[in-house]
């Protein structure tokens, strides 16, 4: 150990990386160092360097990048200037590292007990049972349950959380000092998720691990982390100790960050500030006990992998009335996409009725199918593949209207100008393509074109789910804004409470397949009935407890934010 | 500190590479020449393919007296015959591959965007079909129905759609799925609409470069049946069959085979040339489709 | 909770990628294809609408053409001779060769050794030698061993078997005088023939290994291997080039037409006594039967080919017996 005593000690590092024939800096003189048994959080977003500074701590850098400032050391040695020999020994011998995405980590050709082996110290004696009963061992310790069964399964053969464990059990394989987890959980869902930082944390104390977890999401490092990082286009904006952090923070990123995370949201203005749901009007679309099942996959003669049928949707009735906004939450696999898209005719229900100003849909003339189309639009989840990569914003947006064959101005638009900037765009944006423009442009451009019929009810399909929180508050902000200003009803779907506590007025709670819970937001999420819902607010970090500690800085943030809200309409 | 130095692919390098340079379209000059070489070689031939003259038989090849790449067993100019004898591969190989691609995208398209029984019955037709050589097909059906042009063109487009098909049915049903494309059908556009708004450019590029991977395999299998002696049939100027008269007199005269063969193989190395311009362009360009 | 033993087992740490049902799922998709494959060509053979004009010579009499009906069955009605078609394929019990007198599957056996030694020899150089000049090309850090080996053997795939075959007579038959022009029976004999059918398979398993190997190179669990610490040739061989090794076993199965439509040309060429030549005499002297049999059995042979490449597949990829 150096004299210094950190395990990890990053000063004034500066990462280059070649994109485009154009080198530039994706990391820019960063200074951070990690102590002995610490949790140390890094904070960003997309583009913000958390992952090329942590590549190139632990030398996995790819070939289009370079450190070409600054030092790095580990253990109290340099090795900022090491060769792949030299890294290979710190790797075996000194840094374990997790990845996002647990599913694609494994190599699929082999079996977890040749993978698990293949991490075993290269100096034990070596014998296949006596590695079989060490790899168990490992696997037992990062809580896999029936580990012996585990050793001859192949990675398809494990879910999400089980494949990460043995990840996790790889990386501890050779005992290291240090583990860094680059966004391990993002790709889990919140029950699981919440499972895997806890078992971080309890080997963090078993084994006298250092531990860099890097996240997008606050929440995370929120009650996990000793001392965090917030990282913002390469740079470290801000520094300290993790509640020092969250409670006062001092750089108007860390603050704008904070008021988007979902607990904040959760908990956050709007809450209060939420209108009456309106009455009395008939609902624009609705759903009466539709239920879908989806018979097992197709089968080759001979039989096929059987496939369980898919989620189905089990007597759910639903509707929306005009200038509302409803939420839908649930988790993958609860069936809220598949009703979300029944309303649309995206889906056809088995049994019940979708109805359009309250007729049943199969029986529509031509003209009123016409303005279900019309009248009912749909944002979809995936923001990128929603919109045709040869199509520029123009052709996208204006799409609709060849179907409907009607023309902007006798939709009471001045023109594409003014659509585009109802959700915030200049008029610039025309001409551009969808890889020219940012994940949050592209998803109001999806937006706009859901708008320019001038619908009565939006669907949007998981608006946010792809997009970095920040990014997501201000997607959030103009759906609010749509709904006050045009009057349009929204249906939102989502697996995150605090976009749906945001947002709605009302909401439903789905789980497999079945509405468990609905009503008006604040009494849902206030005093959860059912076991499910309760299990969901839990989920997000937590809930009400951490909420409250830095409710001063998300009041402020969220202050701010209704303020420049108000100026923008 | 690159983790696995060295293992970059040529064709990996990031959108900066996609600028337009003007050897990329060099590919195609091979192609063309050759192309032009063979649908003008009545004006460039000296010699018609068929006059013989048997006072100057089996020449060897001069710069002096007028034949070039010499003469055959019957006095015939061998270079005439080589521009002529490419007319044959050229209008198969285009004629076959239209046919295959006509037949391949439509089916494949009905398939894709279908789906259900009509998807399955195509699917398994195709891979049966696949699962059976082509030449043993081809031998087949000509031993039945004899060699020529129209029915050497029928078993190579036989042989050839249900590339054309695997292509666009992947295509179309990955597509379909797309949320750009469901976006569409909210909205109330037709499926044919669809189709002409959504599929087919992004088919175009696709079909381009098998299409010319197609045209090289007809090529190869239309010499290769001639030389067989199952397709374009004596007198008329054809490569392969070229080669296989020549075969027999290699040892005295081997300027009959050999120019015309390195002929064939100069049409398919430009063909490939220009087939692996358009995939790489393409596949630049189509990282996001 | 079921309880498990503490030991742990040797069983519990291998496991055969290969199930009972993939198995079965493919030998059934093989047998459809015979299936399908016989019935194609008893439906071509009579979409004409008189199957013994085609068997029959150009100038046979109405006479003939009655006698050739009745030898093989085309006067019966079209269901019961689907049947019997069916029966004659798979007993093998076609009528006698025209030419030889002898029952037809005789005359198709005989030929079977000769092209059973030029393919496999031809198949295994071929698919070796291109493995591994695309693992090469893919993976080594001097820029000549990348590129020279895959362009070289991309210029001997523009070459048509037939004429790559004539151009190699010429240098080492006719000019050097080292190797016979054709024959069969010695060593001597065997190298001409299957170099060129080497080198008709070689390009395409070093380009698709090539690709395939970039292609896993660059998937996430690389660099997990990385990370915990695997060295540099270890990761690319056992991680990189193993992974890549599926789904180019499987291309390479389906890439054995290829060699068959090679290996007829090229056994004419070299007089070789194969299939090949037997089928092209067949087809030349309109001997029906022989033809027949020897395209049904080339079909059959090339399917159980593709069955035994997807299992070798299957055996190297565990996810190669989902997609199959």
């Amino acid at each position: 150990m150096n004299s210094t005593g950190h395990v990890l000690s990053v000063r004034d590092l500066t990462v280059t990386a070649t994109r485009d024939g154009r080198e530039r800096e994706v990391v820019a003189r960063v200074s951070l160092d990690v102590a002995p048994g610490e949790i140390f959080g890094i904070v960003g977003e997309s583009g913000s360097g958390k992952t090329m500074l942590t590549k190139a701590a632990t030398g996995l850098l790819p070939g289009t990048a370079r450190v070409s400032a600054g030092t790095i050391e580990i253990l109290g040695r340099d090795v900022t200037n090491a060769d792949a020999r030299a890294w290979r020994s710190i790797h075996a011998h000194h840094i374990g590292v997790i990845f996002q995405n647990a599913a694609t980590a494994l190599n699929p050709r082999m079996t977890v007990f040749s993978q698990v082996r293949e991490a075993l110290p290269a100096t034990r004696e070596r014998g296949r049972l006596a590695d079989a009963r060490r790899v168990r061992e490992l696997l037992e310790t990062v809580e896999i349950d029936q580990a012996a069964r585990r050793l001859r399964q192949y990675p398809h053969e494990l879910s999400g959380g089980i494949a990460q464990r043995v990840v996790i059990a790889m990386a501890l394989a050779r005992d290291p000092k240090l583990l860094v987890a680059d966004e391990a959980t993002t790709a889990l869902d919140a029950v699981v998720q919440r499972q895997i930082l806890d078992l971080i944390g309890s080997l963090r104390r078993s084994r006298d691990l250092s531990v860099v977890l890097i996240s997008h999401n606050l929440d995370v490092v929120r009650d996990r982390c000793d001392r965090t990082v917030v990282m913002r286009r390469g740079e470290v904006v801000e520094a300290g100790d993790t509640r020092g952090l969250l409670t006062t923070p001092v750089h108007p990123y860390t603050r704008e960050l904070l008021a988007a995370s979902p607990s904040v949201l959760l908990s956050g203005p709007r809450l209060h500030e939420r209108p009456a749901p309106p009455t009395g009007e008939p609902p624009v679309v609705s759903v009466r006990q539709v239920t879908k099942r989806y018979a097992p996959q197709a089968k080759s003669p001979g039989g096929g992998p059987r496939t369980r049928p898919r989620a189905a949707v089990e007597a759910v009735s639903l509707a929306v009335h005009p200038g509302e906004i409803v939420g839908l939450v649930g988790a993958s696999g609860s069936g809220k996409t598949t009703t979300a898209r029944m309303l649309v005719g995206l889906v056809t229900p088995d049994t019940g009725t979708v109805q359009f100003d309250g007729r049943d849909v199969t029986g529509l003339s031509r003209r009123e199918r016409a303005m279900w189309r019309r009248d009912v639009q749909f944002v979809f989840q995936d923001n990128y593949g929603a919109l045709n990569p040869r199509y520029t914003v123009a052709e996208s947006v204006l799409e609709p209207l060849r179907a409907s064959g009607r023309t902007l101005p006798e939709l009471g638009w001045t023109g594409l100008g003014e659509v585009l900037s109802a959700v915030g765009l200049d008029a610039g944006f025309a001409g551009r393509h969808p890889r020219q423009l940012s994940g949050g442009e592209r998803q109001r451009v999806g937006i706009a074109r859901a708008l320019v019929s001038r619908p009565k009810l939006i669907v949007a399909d998981e608006p946010v789910s792809a997009l970095d929180a920040t990014i997501q508050k201000r997607i959030l902000d103009l759906i609010i804004e749509l709904n006050r200003s045009h009057g349009t009803a929204f249906l939102v779907i989502s697996h995150d409470l605090g976009v749906i506590a945001y947002l709605c007025s009302r909401v439903l709670v789905m789980n497999e397949g079945e509405v468990v819970e609905h009503g008006d937001v604040a009494s849902v999420l206030g005093a959860p009935r059912h076991p499910y819902t309760a299990e969901l607010i839990a989920a997000v970090a937590a809930g009400g407890v951490l909420a409250a500690t830095s409710a001063g800085a998300a009041d402020q943030a969220g202050a701010e934010i209704t303020e420049s809200r108000r100026a923008a309409s | 500190m690159s983790t696995l130095a060295g293992l970059t692919a040529p064709g990996t390098r990031g959108r900066g590479a996609r600028r337009r340079q003007w050897w990329r379209y060099a590919a195609v000059a091979p192609a063309a020449l050759i192309t032009l070489a063979i649908v003008f070689a009545p004006l460039l031939a000296p010699y018609p393919p068929n006059a013989q003259d048997l006072a100057s038989m089996s020449q060897p090849p001069s710069l002096t007296d007028g034949h070039l790449f010499g003469t055959d067993l019957f006095g015939r100019d061998v270079f005439s015959r080589v521009l002529h004898g490419g007319r044959p591969p050229l209008l198969i190989g285009v004629l076959a591959v239209a046919a295959a691609v006509a037949v391949g995208v439509a089916f494949g398209v009905l398939a894709g965007f279908r789906g259900g029984r009509l998807d399955s019955v195509l699917a398994r037709v195709a891979d049966i079909q696949l699962s059976v050589p082509g030449i043993v097909i081809a031998l087949f059906v000509l031993a039945m129905l004899g060699g020529g042009f129209v029915n050497v063109i029928l078993v190579i487009a036989l042989e050839s759609w249900p590339l054309h098909f695997r292509v666009t049915r992947a295509l179309a049903q990955g597509l379909r799925n797309r949320a750009f494309v469901e976006a569409a059908r909210v909205f109330g556009l037709p499926t044919r609409t669809i189709i002409t708004r959504h599929l087919v450019p992004a088919l175009l590029p696709v079909i381009a470069v098998t299409a010319t991977a197609n045209f090289v395999t007809a090529v190869l299998m239309e010499a290769s049946l001639s030389f067989l002696g199952l397709g374009i049939q004596p007198p008329t100027a054809d490569w392969g069959l070229m080669v296989s008269l020549g075969r027999t007199q290699i040892a005295s005269a081997w300027w009959v085979s050999v120019f015309s063969g390195l002929a064939l193989a100069a049409l398919l190395f430009s063909a490939q040339l220009l087939g692996d311009a358009l995939a790489k362009r393409f596949s630049l360009e189509g990282a996001d489709t | 909770m079921t309880r498990v033993p503490k030991a742990v087992r040797w069983s519990d740490t291998v496991r055969v990628p290969l199930s009972g049902r993939f198995l079965l799922r493919r030998l059934l998709q093989g047998l459809l294809a015979v299936w399908m494959a016989v019935t194609g060509a008893f439906v071509f053979l009579n979409a004409t609408g008189s199957p013994e004009r085609l068997v029959a010579p150009p100038d046979a009499s109405q006479e003939e053409i009655d006698r050739i009906a009745a030898a093989y069955g085309f006067d019966q009605p079209l269901p019961r001779q689907y049947v019997d078609f069916f029966v004659k394929t798979f007993t093998g019990s076609f009528p006698d060769s025209v030419n030889y007198h002898v029952p037809a599957i005789d005359v198709v056996l005989d030929a079977v050794p000769a092209t059973a030694l030029l393919g496999s020899v031809a198949f295994v150089a071929g698919n070796l030698l291109g493995l591994l000049i695309g693992y090469v090309s893919a993976t080594s850090r001097w820029w000549p061993l990348r590129s020279l080996p895959l362009g070289l053997s991309r210029i001997g795939h523009s070459l048509p078997a037939f004429y790559l075959a004539l151009l190699l007579v010429i240098l080492f038959s006719v000019h050097l005088r080292v190797l016979p022009s054709a024959g069969y029976g010695t060593v001597e004999n065997l190298i001409l023939p299957a170099t060129v059918l080497t080198i008709g398979v070689l390009p395409g398993a070093a380009r698709l290994y090539r690709a395939q190997v970039l292609e896993t190179a660059g998937e996430d669990h690389v660099i997990t291997a990385v990370a915990k610490g695997v060295s540099r040739n270890r990761v690319l061989l056992r991680h990189v080039g193993l992974n890549a090794l599926g789904p180019a076993l499987s291309l390479m199965g389906i890439q054995l037409g290829g060699l068959i439509a090679g290996a007829v040309t090229i056994e004419v060429i070299f007089r070789w006594p194969g299939v090949g030549s037997m089928l092209i005499d067949a087809v030349n002297d309109r001997d029906y039967s022989v033809a027949l049999t020897g395209v049904l059995l080339v079909a059959v042979a090339y399917i159980l080919a593709t069955l035994v490449t997807d299992i070798l597949a299957a055996l190297v990829d565990p996810l190669a017996s989902r997609r199959a």
